[in-house]
């Protein structure tokens, strides 16, 4: 009799664990991932992902659009005041002029290799919707004697089709208009992607999901903003718009670990491999995290049986320009491939990992 | 019933039970994609071939030889006259696998300029197995940690040497698993753009456009009664340029020469609008006709008085090679080349205009039809 009842108690805990498993709605960071992906967003346009942003998040946490489209909403109570932000704003170009032959000149946004456009279908997106083109390829690409000189975005120029400046004027393209490459998404596997926009599309995706995942009853005592931010790629301009406006005491910046653990990288840092976890970044071009609070994040992890890695690498962070203000700035990542191309790699593992981080920091970030 | 009425009446039964015997409709853009997305490196046309012959699946007088070529044939009343193109693209195939999952890539045969390689690398490809296509993806350094001094020298990176494609595999086993082997053809992943006007942009759209319109071609002398004796090539390995003490330009050009004992022969292919050439030859103002008709061959010179009569602007080049229209050129044979403008010609996004391929679709079917005239 004691035996069974010891088995009806251990049944029981079971049944229990696995009831409370199934109550945190599964992951849907992959899937909004893929979806936010094909959104055209170049810096200084990210009205579309803004849109999509804002619209994902329920109306009872009462979301904040600015007129720089960055969104955000905050839930809670009194301080600390933790921060959680993500860019929406993809490398890119944009149209600067149209020429006589109805050909497009351009500006570039972000840091990229103008190289890998050449010859090339691009997409301009127009008010009357997407149009097609191709980046003429140079003419010494032809020659017998290539042309090996440095693709600079001033050799870019793009062909729609047309052959007059009121052709192209009459699709209404209008500089200003923004360009991206012909999206696509390049599936190696069903857990790895490669896509343009994975930064910082994932660090979106991965708030949208976390924001369905807290437990927003358990933020008591302290406020949790959730940001999507504007212009990161060309100068953290929609981040310094929100350190206006928020106070935040921990800032946590959602993006890209760029990791060396690529063919033609140097293996000397940042050699974080794919699917192992969700990254802390310690240092990178814009910060350095305190040591204290890597360890912190590393416990709420530990405590959550989350994989983590540290590690550090180059490029900036939204979250640096909070630290003027007071605030202490842990960028939380995935170990990212091919940054800045339009090949970007992803592992599902390392993006739902980071969700779950997210979520645990949010819910018990005082508790550590 | 009015004899009107019964009229209409039979016209429209004899449409219905005609048409989808001979499978005849206008060619359409979407006849070009389909077979766009289709491989076909040279040495590997094989899916390309098996979908040609699909398109005649109850006419017997369809076939393709041992190098992979698909010919289609039918009797008539005039001497015999070969319209042919070529279907091979330029592709790569894997080279080797290496410890970590990484593949290398080799080329089949010598790309039309030195720099083409540098088109490809940070884009996504595809290794064509007997799995089904598996996709991957050129490396390239990641611009926040390559080393700034070294960015102006990116072009180094764009080499054949230095092409790496990553599958997401993690060792070579984990790439073989997938079905991937050595010497499995590799082509850049297929995008097609519609451009404005009529305009299609794609990987080799150009040659899948020639394919494109010989099928049409093929179902239009099947569809009429009688258009003389014709065969309509589509050949294997035309890029294939053996090396060594003897070497043999053209493999599936020169096979074919051998094997149609045609004396006329149109070769369809694709001009390169600017780059490669420097002649005033555009898109959308129709075909290009290779050569001047003054001379010995009363074919160029039926070509250019047929396009005159039937009001189809033409375009003319001085003498222009192909290793195709160079495998059908001299001897006993009477050859013209007929080729669609291309712009940006042999890069990621050729460009045509489909109303240079409807003016040439036209303009064969013509000039089959007065050669039964004459």
């Amino acid at each position: 009799m004691k035996r069974l009842s010891i088995y009806a108690v251990i049944f029981f805990m079971l049944g229990s664990m696995m009831f409370s498993r199934s109550e945190q709605p599964e992951s849907q960071a992959w899937s909004l991932l893929q979806e936010m992906l094909l959104i055209p967003g170049v810096s200084g346009q990210e009205s579309r992902v803004a849109d999509f942003v804002f619209s994902s998040i329920p109306m009872t946490l009462n979301p904040n659009r600015d007129e720089m489209e960055n969104v955000w909403f905050t839930a809670g109570e009194g301080e600390p005041h933790i921060l959680f932000v993500a860019h929406t704003d993809e490398i890119g170009l944009i149209v600067e002029q149209i020429t006589q032959d109805g050909t497009l000149k351009v500006e570039g946004r972000g840091g990229f290799f103008p190289k890998m456009y050449e010859g090339h279908l691009v997409v301009v997106y127009t008010k009357k919707g997407p149009v097609d083109g191709v980046v003429i390829p140079r003419k010494g690409s032809f020659s017998m004697t290539p042309d090996a000189s440095y693709f600079d975005i001033r050799d870019i120029e793009i062909y729609l089709g047309v052959s007059t400046k009121e052709e192209a004027e009459n699709l209404e393209i209008s500089p200003g208009d923004q360009i991206t490459i012909k999206k696509t998404i390049t599936e190696l596997s069903p857990e790895i992607i490669c896509a343009r926009g994975i930064d910082d599309r994932a660090g979106c995706a991965v708030l949208l999901d976390a924001l369905r995942r807290v437990d927003w009853d358990k933020i008591k005592g302290r406020r949790v903003t959730f940001a999507w931010d504007v212009q990161e790629e060309i100068g953290l301009y929609g981040a310094s718009r929100l350190a206006e406006v928020l106070d935040a005491d921990y800032v946590f910046p959602v993006d890209t670990f760029v990791s060396s653990d690529a063919p033609f990288d140097s293996k000397r840092f940042a050699q974080l491999p794919l699917g192992q976890g969700a990254v802390i970044r310690a240092i990178d071009s814009s910060s350095i995290t305190p040591w204290t609070y890597i360890q912190k994040v590393k416990k709420i992890a530990k405590s959550n049986h989350i994989p983590v890695q540290i590690g550090n690498t180059r490029g900036g962070n939204d979250g640096s320009v909070f630290v003027p203000k007071g605030s202490v700035n842990i960028p939380l990542s995935w170990p990212g491939l091919y940054s800045h191309s339009f090949i970007e790699k992803i592992h599902k593992k390392d993006l739902e990992a980071l969700t779950e981080l997210v979520v645990a920091i949010a819910e018990k970030w005082e508790e550590n | 019933m009015s004899v009107n009425r019964a009229f209409f009446i039979i016209s429209i039964i004899i449409s219905i039970c005609y048409l989808p015997f001979y499978g005849f409709s206008d060619m359409t853009e979407e006849d070009v994609e389909e077979l766009f997305f289709i491989p076909s490196p040279t040495g590997y046309e094989d899916l390309m071939s098996e979908k040609i012959i699909q398109k005649f699946p109850d006419y017997e007088s369809v076939s393709n030889d041992l190098l992979g070529s698909v010919y289609f044939s039918r009797d008539g009343n005039s001497p015999h006259i070969s319209i042919i193109c070529g279907m091979d693209e330029l592709g790569y195939i894997v080279g080797g696998i290496d410890s970590q999952g990484t593949i290398t890539l080799d080329r089949v045969v010598q790309s039309p300029y030195p720099s083409f390689d540098s088109f490809f690398p940070g884009h996504s490809m595809e290794v064509w197995t007997e799995k089904g296509p598996v996709k991957g993806v050129l490396a390239v350094p990641s611009l926040h940690i390559f080393p700034r001094r070294e960015r102006e020298n990116f072009a180094e990176y764009f080499t054949l040497e230095k092409m790496r494609l990553d599958v997401g595999a993690s060792g070579r086993e984990q790439v073989l698993e997938k079905g991937i082997q050595n010497c499995a053809p590799v082509t850049p992943e297929k995008k097609i753009g519609y451009l404005q006007d009529g305009k299609m942009a794609g990987y080799f759209i150009g040659q899948k456009a020639c394919a494109a319109l010989l099928v049409k071609i093929a179902e239009k002398v099947l569809a009429e009664e009688d258009l003389g004796k014709v065969t309509i090539g589509w050949l294997a390995q035309t890029r294939m340029v053996s090396r060594g003490s003897s070497p043999r330009a053209c493999a599936g050009g020169v096979r074919a020469g051998k094997y149609l004992d045609s004396f006329e022969n149109i070769v369809i292919g694709v001009f390169p609008t600017d780059g490669l050439r420097n002649e005033d030859i555009h898109i959308g103002k129709g075909p290009v006709l290779i050569g001047k008709w003054e001379g010995a061959s009363k074919l160029k010179k039926l070509i250019s008085e047929t396009a005159e009569s039937r009001n189809i602007k033409i375009q003319t080049a001085g003498k222009y090679e192909t290793l195709l229209l160079n495998a059908f050129s001299g001897g006993k044979k009477d050859s013209a080349g007929l080729f669609i403008p291309a712009k940006f010609a042999f890069s990621p996004s050729e460009v045509i205009d489909f109303k240079d391929v409807k003016a040439l679709e036209k303009l064969v079917v013509s000039v089959l039809s007065e050669r039964r005239k004459r």
